[in-house]
């Protein structure tokens, strides 16, 4: 293939065709093995948790900021968990809305809530590490200020570290509530397809990118161990994340652990998340690439590979794009002559394969949520639209990683939450 | 010169408004619904021409045929041996690793030690259901308080 350019030019495009055709079926494979396997063994669905001898204390923590509109059914539905012995922390990080009003009435109607106020804004990593001095428990259940936590959920969390002494964290399965807009459709696809899906392969080769701060949770003695939460970091769930399994600690993913959440359904909203996260992929690379030279780290080299070749093939992508443009205007050399960036036979076969995985992952996930494989229909977007914005957001992002100064303290931005 | 066209909607009576202007609400409504369907719908189409232009017409699946029948899945079905044989491995010689960590319940000596913050006080915090948290300038806890 190429066989008209450059060798080594050759060789590049043959990159940019291979690398998402062959990860594609990577995790396709991945996650079906996963769901075979792991999905069958308690062949339970998630309203119905296996029964636990012992149910071991939980607290649920919720950091807020400017949360006064979602808080009051965030913290409902902490309370209605189908859980023996749990208490719920609310930590009010500096709002100058009224979400400390708010919490302060809850906390005097609901026996099982306690409310942290943070006098000034810390960040979000600050507010999870002042609850995790306040908690009682020994495990530390995480949710966002605006995420809806099913009843079961702590359940079939909490049964992973009865299960093992090597479980430092479990991710659960985050589904997505806003769904008015065409961006909101799209990212229902996208969370079983990209993110789920993704989860799934990674578990099968032993180590998770990253478990969602938007639900999670801790054995705190593993938190302890690795200095709990940065907070200079701007996504602090991916780093934990790293130095948890980078100190040998085992992430699950347990996709019976539902939670629904809120995303952004502006362009604008968009742009800022997937910057965020492009941004914080980096920073994580940038602090830790020494660590993984070493041999004590080599589990983790497969998700690094497969970061850095994601990071590669999205610049290739924004080059390609801009030889392309450019040579509209003036005249290139021939070996690096971009005939097209129309997709000819491999372009129109990497997208038949991310179709196909579309469709794998919808049938994965409909298991936990009804008339998902609905969302098909939109998912035609996803290949022309949304890998534009994720490599323009990973060309954006990863720079500002590699030249931000050190020991910042990240603080709160309220994102876009979509139509409701 | 007075104008042939006669197009008079106010001259309507009543009910010829009513219906006209329901049919308008009903047909943008309609329109504001279907538009994105239909746009996707011809996405779909345009996703539809080009498989046949480039796989069926100039038989692009010739040369994918050429390349997979044998090294795709040569090269999928090693990626995945690989891993998972990197992957069970890892977990087996891990096992000595990963013992080193200790049993449940981080005692709360551990926890001073790491914020600086007594045992005392630590245990009068967890009992508090409502407090205010101050801070300096670096993070560090400087006072706890019950608003």
């Amino acid at each position: 293939m190429f066989t008209e350019y450059h060798p080594i030019i050759g060789a590049i495009l043959s990159f940019a065709f291979y690398y998402p055709f062959f990860m594609a079926f990577f995790w396709m494979i991945g996650g079906l093995y996963y769901r075979c396997h792991w999905e069958n063994i308690t062949g339970r669905r998630p309203d119905n948790p296996p029964v636990m001898d012992y149910e071991p204390p939980v607290s649920l923590l919720v950091p807020c900021h400017n949360e006064g509109g979602n808080v009051r059914d965030t913290i409902d539905f902490l309370l209605a968990q189908e859980y023996s012995d749990f208490e719920v922390i609310a930590i009010n990080d500096g709002s100058t809305d009224n979400t400390g009003d708010i919490l302060d009435e809850l906390c005097d109607t609901h026996e099982k809530l306690r409310v942290i106020h943070l006098a000034s804004n810390q960040g979000k990593a600050m507010a999870l590490n002042s609850a995790a001095l306040m908690a009682n428990a020994e495990y530390l259940l995480c949710v966002d200020g605006d995420a809806l936590l099913d009843p079961h959920a702590t359940r079939w969390i909490t049964r992973h570290f009865m299960q093992s002494q090597e479980v430092g964290a479990v991710t659960g399965n985050p589904r997505i509530r806003n769904r008015t807009s065409l961006l909101g459709k799209i990212q229902v696809g996208e969370f079983s397809s990209i993110i789920g899906m993704i989860k799934r392969a990674q578990r099968i080769y032993g180590r998770i990118f990253t478990a969602s701060g938007v639900i999670v949770a801790f054995r705190k003695t593993a938190l302890h161990q690795i200095g709990y939460w940065s907070n200079d970091m701007i996504t602090e769930d991916i780093d934990v994340s790293w130095r948890l399994q980078l100190d040998n600690w085992q992430i699950r993913y347990e996709p019976n652990a539902l939670c629904w959440i809120l995303m952004p359904e502006t362009f604008r909203g968009l742009w800022k998340q997937r910057i965020r996260w492009a941004q914080g992929g980096a920073e994580v690379m940038r602090r830790y690439f020494r660590h993984l030279f070493k041999f004590q780290s080599r589990a983790m080299w497969p998700i690094f590979y497969e970061y850095l070749l994601s990071v590669f093939w999205s610049f290739l992508m924004a080059a390609i794009l801009f030889i392309w443009i450019v040579e509209q205007f003036i005249t290139v050399p021939d070996s690096i002559f971009i005939h097209s960036i129309l997709p000819g036979w491999s372009g129109v076969l990497i997208i038949l394969t991310a179709l196909l995985q579309f469709v794998v992952s919808l049938i994965i996930d409909s298991r936990y949520e009804k008339d998902l494989l609905k969302y098909y229909f939109w998912m035609i977007w996803y290949p022309m639209f949304y890998w534009m914005i994720n490599t323009a957001t990973m060309v954006a992002g990863a720079p500002r990683a590699l030249f931000k100064k050190q020991g910042q303290r990240a603080i709160w931005k309220s994102p876009d939450r979509g139509i409701r | 010169m007075k104008s042939l066209i006669i197009d008079r909607p106010s001259k309507r009576s009543l009910q010829q408004k009513y219906i006209d202007n329901s049919l308008k609400v009903i047909m943008l409504l309609g329109w504001l619904y279907l538009a994105l369907p239909a746009l996707t719908f011809g996405i779909w189409y345009i996703a539809y021409t080009f498989f046949n232009q480039h796989l069926i017409l100039l038989e692009g699946y010739k040369e994918y045929k050429t390349i997979t029948s044998y090294w795709y899945l040569i090269i999928i079905a090693n990626m995945l041996v690989v891993t998972f044989a990197w992957s069970k491995g890892n977990k087996y010689f891990s096992k000595k690793e990963a013992s080193v960590h200790a049993d449940t319940c981080l005692p709360v000596r551990e926890s001073s030690e790491f914020f600086h913050v007594a045992e005392e006080d630590i245990l009068r915090y967890r009992k508090m259901k409502k407090m205010t948290v101050f801070y300096d300038e670096v993070g560090s806890i400087v006072r706890v308080a019950t608003p």
